[in-house]
């Protein structure tokens, strides 16, 4: 279950700082709280990597226009913070592409915060 | 006489019919079938028999230990004079559960049976022989996983994350072995260790390079795991523009070591201080 509070993804918008923004999650959309759960055949999941939920992982429904459009909101909202959205392939299917645009039949989208990927 | 032929394996003693008891180890009998057993004495009558339980067949004989499974061959035969063994003559009626042998000379003397020496057998190495008959066979596997099972409610997600992009048995392998390793799109082979560890570039089963790309931030360290592996495979280039290098470390290559005594060492540095005594020390070359 899921609250109203955690419906947000916490991302740090410049590298260094403490400034955060909070991309709201649309009700209709999923969140899978628990470790083990996983999403249902015909949905699609974003991963979001935070620092503070690990993977914030929200689940829409492939047949549900109404989710469609929601998922597609967040995925442009989170675009729009910086983070880099990667279509990876599932079951050991080795590919990850750079999503240009929102695909409602991707399986897995992992966002991926690049601007603060560095050496070390 | 009729004995009723229960013979207790791996014991002394026969006992027939709780009449006769006699002792295995008898003197004077042949050595092909260890000894003989003595069971009776001046039987004349060819009525008279020996009856051991489920006894097959004229010769060599067996009889089956009351409960066990155990068999033990035996051999009769009977002496009809002094010092003057026969081996036919023997005739063996079957019943339902004894056999009746009985020889066919009314004027035989001893008789004998003989079957092979049963060695006693110590009680604690039939214990042993028992315990491990019913153990699984060896099978020795590594169960202890590298991968320590984390409180941290973020890493289980990107493990979950991690397992549903890598697979099941990659995944398997991940928390036996720790890294994660991928081919690249050049050929080259990346071993990708989680949190901030480095990440080992293999060309040909050859460590070529040692690279460090870290998610600053208080990720979980299957995050960093999970972002090297998705940057690596969608554009390696992209990945190696953050890293930074790091020494390929060499194995280490064996120095003799000095097997003089001190006193010699000593005695060398005296007459030269700048002398050079072999030490044992690790050497690291940097990467090409």
């Amino acid at each position: 279950m899921t609250t109203a509070v955690e419906r947000t993804i916490e991302i740090t918008a410049i590298f260094g700082s403490k400034l955060t923004v909070k991309v709201s999650i649309p009700e209709s959309l999923l969140i899978l709280d628990n470790p083990t759960d996983r999403p249902k055949p015909g949905h699609g999941a974003m991963r979001v990597m935070t620092p503070k939920d690990g993977d914030k992982r929200v689940v829409w429904d492939a047949m549900s226009f109404n989710q469609i459009r929601d998922a597609k909101a967040t995925f442009d909202d989170l675009v729009s913070q910086g983070l880099v959205p990667h279509k990876v392939g599932v079951g050991g299917k080795q590919s990850a592409e750079i999503m240009t645009e929102f695909d409602p039949l991707a399986e897995e989208i992992i966002f991926v915060p690049v601007a603060l990927v560095t050496g070390g | 006489m009729v004995g009723s032929g229960l013979a207790n394996y791996g014991t002394q003693f026969i006992q027939l019919n709780d009449h006769y008891t006699y002792d295995v180890e008898t003197t004077g009998c042949s050595d092909t079938w260890k000894t003989w057993k003595q069971y009776g004495t001046g039987y004349a009558d060819n009525t008279t028999a020996l009856t051991f339980g489920d006894v097959e067949g004229y010769g060599p004989y067996r009889f089956y230990n009351s409960g066990s499974v155990s068999t033990v061959n035996i051999t009769l035969k009977y002496k009809k004079a002094l010092n003057t063994w026969i081996d036919n003559g023997w005739k063996c009626a079957d019943t339902s559960d004894t056999h009746t042998i009985w020889w066919n000379d009314a004027n035989c003397g001893e008789w004998h049976v003989q079957y092979p020496k049963v060695e006693p057998i110590n009680p604690l190495d039939r214990m042993r022989e028992i315990i491990s008959a019913r153990q699984a066979p060896a099978i020795h596997t590594t169960r202890r996983s590298f991968v320590p099972m984390s409180a941290d409610v973020r890493e289980q997600r990107a493990r979950e994350t991690l397992r549903r992009v890598i697979g099941e048995d990659k995944f398997r392998n991940f928390l036996r072995t720790g890294f994660v390793s991928i081919r690249a799109k050049s050929g080259l082979v990346y071993q990708i260790w989680p949190g901030s560890g480095i990440t080992c570039v293999y060309d040909q089963g050859k460590m070529t390079e040692r690279l460090c790309v870290v998610l600053k931030g208080d990720f979980a360290p299957t995050d960093s795991l999970i972002m090297r592996y998705i940057l690596i495979l969608n554009n390696e280039k992209h990945f190696r523009s953050f890293a930074i290098r790091h020494n390929v470390l060499e194995p280490e290559t064996p120095v003799e070591p000095d097997q003089r005594n001190l006193v010699e060492i000593f005695k060398e540095l005296k007459v030269n201080p700048n002398a050079v005594i072999p030490v044992i020390k690790k050497k690291r070359q940097k990467a090409a």
